[in-house]
């Protein structure tokens, strides 16, 4: 894991996760940054990764964000506006690329503050592809959000090592 | 929770283009708490998606993402202006940032971007704010053609129509018997007629709550104490509901008998249920001519009442 953030910026994309996570499931969610690489490599049943690149020192990285079941469920039911019941397989890999999108917003600023970012398009990563990603590029932070048994990972990774 | 129906003549066209069918859904629903309608709301899923949909759908509206696969939303509002469609507003709800870019969405007509997250009522504010003044020139335009000193709908009419809806349910049919505000339930079927090649709407309908349990209740042939007990609360069932609207589409059958210049074909172009508090309710009912009211008993039901108002100047 890289050099803790600063205070300021952790407490920034902290506050920002959880209003994004209340916009996404309708549930108020506290996230917190994670010292150590515990969990970094945990994949989860809907796990989707946002390409980052800075096109100035052709830099590449990346946001994985991995949500399990129940979270999954909870965000497509708010999403679609339907109950938890009636959510269908590709709801939740529809509403779940969106959680990846709005969350890799929250944190992108952290991956370049001063270069323009560009940001890619969401795509679910199967486990394969996710410890090749994970195994090629450092973690330079992780924010978590934990709600019972629900944990839900942020990952940033930093120099990628493969195309995004 | 949902605004007070602002009542249009034609419907608002929305286009909401994003690659996310969740966020789809949260741009409807927002559309829909603005409180016009009617409205028609197509979706599509990237940006070459919607300038296929734009060329048979010309939306009054298009709220886009900005990055989606093939075309993205600012590409795509580049396209349409170089289409000529250059007075479809656009709108962008969006995680982008880069100022640059939003400039150039800016400069090709953005009238907003908002960034996710946002709140619904944010959306919404977003899109009234964007449509008001066509909501303004949607509205009603009073029009005259209804044969001078007979009312629009005539009780022998009404009753024909309510034989057919109820069957062998005996009732009894007063007519006018005025509907008034404080008469009101407080939820009522509105429905809203227009004729062929006519402009605006033609005429107003209006059924309380009883009468939509009653109508609606028989016509499914309820028994009377479910009737009853719909009526007490206020709240028809979704069959009642439904045998209540073909009743007041059968109804414009009523008002082409007396529309001048004649013939003209009466239909029903939209019914919807609405407060009694609902102002364009209470603004209805003071009209003084043109209108033709009716209450109706039913035995072992009880009484409701309906109100037809056709438009004047």
């Amino acid at each position: 894991m890289a050099e803790r953030e600063s205070s300021v910026g952790v407490a920034r994309v902290e506050r920002k996760l959880s209003r994004a996570w209340a916009f996404l499931s309708g549930e108020q969610r506290v996230f917190h940054y994670t010292v150590g690489n515990h969990g970094v490599l945990q994949f989860a049943e809907f796990s989707f990764f946002m390409p980052l690149t800075v096109a100035k020192d052709a830099r590449h990285g990346g946001v994985g964000v991995l949500i399990q079941h129940g979270d999954a469920v909870q965000v497509a039911a708010h999403m679609f506006g339907v109950p938890r019941q009636a959510v269908q397989e590709v709801d939740l890999r529809d509403a779940c690329a969106e959680v990846c999108n709005v969350f890799s917003d929250c944190i992108a600023t952290d991956f370049s503050a001063e270069q323009t970012v560009t940001i890619g398009l969401p795509r679910a990563a199967g486990p394969m592809e996710y410890q090749r990603i994970a195994e090629n590029s450092v973690a330079r932070a992780v924010y978590h959000g934990s709600a019972g048994a629900h944990r839900l990972l942020i990952v940033l990774y930093d120099s990628l090592r493969l195309s995004p | 929770m949902k605004a007070t129906p602002i009542l249009l003549s034609k419907p608002l066209k929305f286009l909401v283009v994003d690659d996310s069918r969740a966020i789809q859904a949260i741009i409807r629903r927002a559309i829909l708490k603005c409180g016009y309608e009617p409205v028609e709301v197509k979706t599509a899923l990237d940006g070459e998606q919607a300038l296929d949909i734009i060329e048979a759908f010309v939306p009054d509206l298009v709220i886009t993402d900005w990055h989606m696969p093939k075309v993205s939303g600012l590409e795509m509002v580049q396209a349409l202006r170089q289409m000529g469609h250059k007075t479809i507003r656009v709108g962008f709800v969006t995680t982008e940032k880069t100022p640059a870019l939003l400039d150039q969405a800016v400069s090709n007509g953005a009238m907003f971007i908002l960034h996710k997250p946002f709140d619904d009522a944010e959306l919404a504010a977003a899109v009234v704010s964007s449509v008001k003044d066509l909501a303004k020139h949607l509205v009603p335009d009073p029009v005259v053609v209804q044969k001078k000193d007979v009312e629009p709908v005539k009780e022998a009419s009404l009753h024909k129509q309510l034989q057919a809806t109820l069957g062998n349910i005996p009732f009894r049919l007063i007519a006018r018997d005025p509907m008034t505000a404080e008469k009101l339930p407080p939820n009522n079927l509105l429905g809203l007629y227009v004729g062929t090649g006519l402009k605006g709407v033609y005429a107003i309908g209006v059924m309380d709550g009883n009468a939509v349990c009653m109508v609606g209740g028989g016509a499914s042939r309820k028994l009377p104490p479910e009737v009853r007990a719909a009526m007490e609360c206020g709240q028809p069932d979704d069959t009642m509901l439904t045998k209540a609207n073909d009743f007041m589409r059968a109804v414009a059958q009523c008002l082409s008998e007396t529309a001048d210049p004649g013939p003209v074909a009466v239909s029903l172009a939209k019914a919807s249920i609405v407060k009694n508090t609902f102002a364009k309710l209470a603004e209805v009912l003071t009209q003084t001519g043109r209108r033709s009211d009716f209450r109706i008993s039913i035995p072992g039901y009880g009484e409701g009442r309906m109100a037809f108002f056709v438009m004047t100047a």
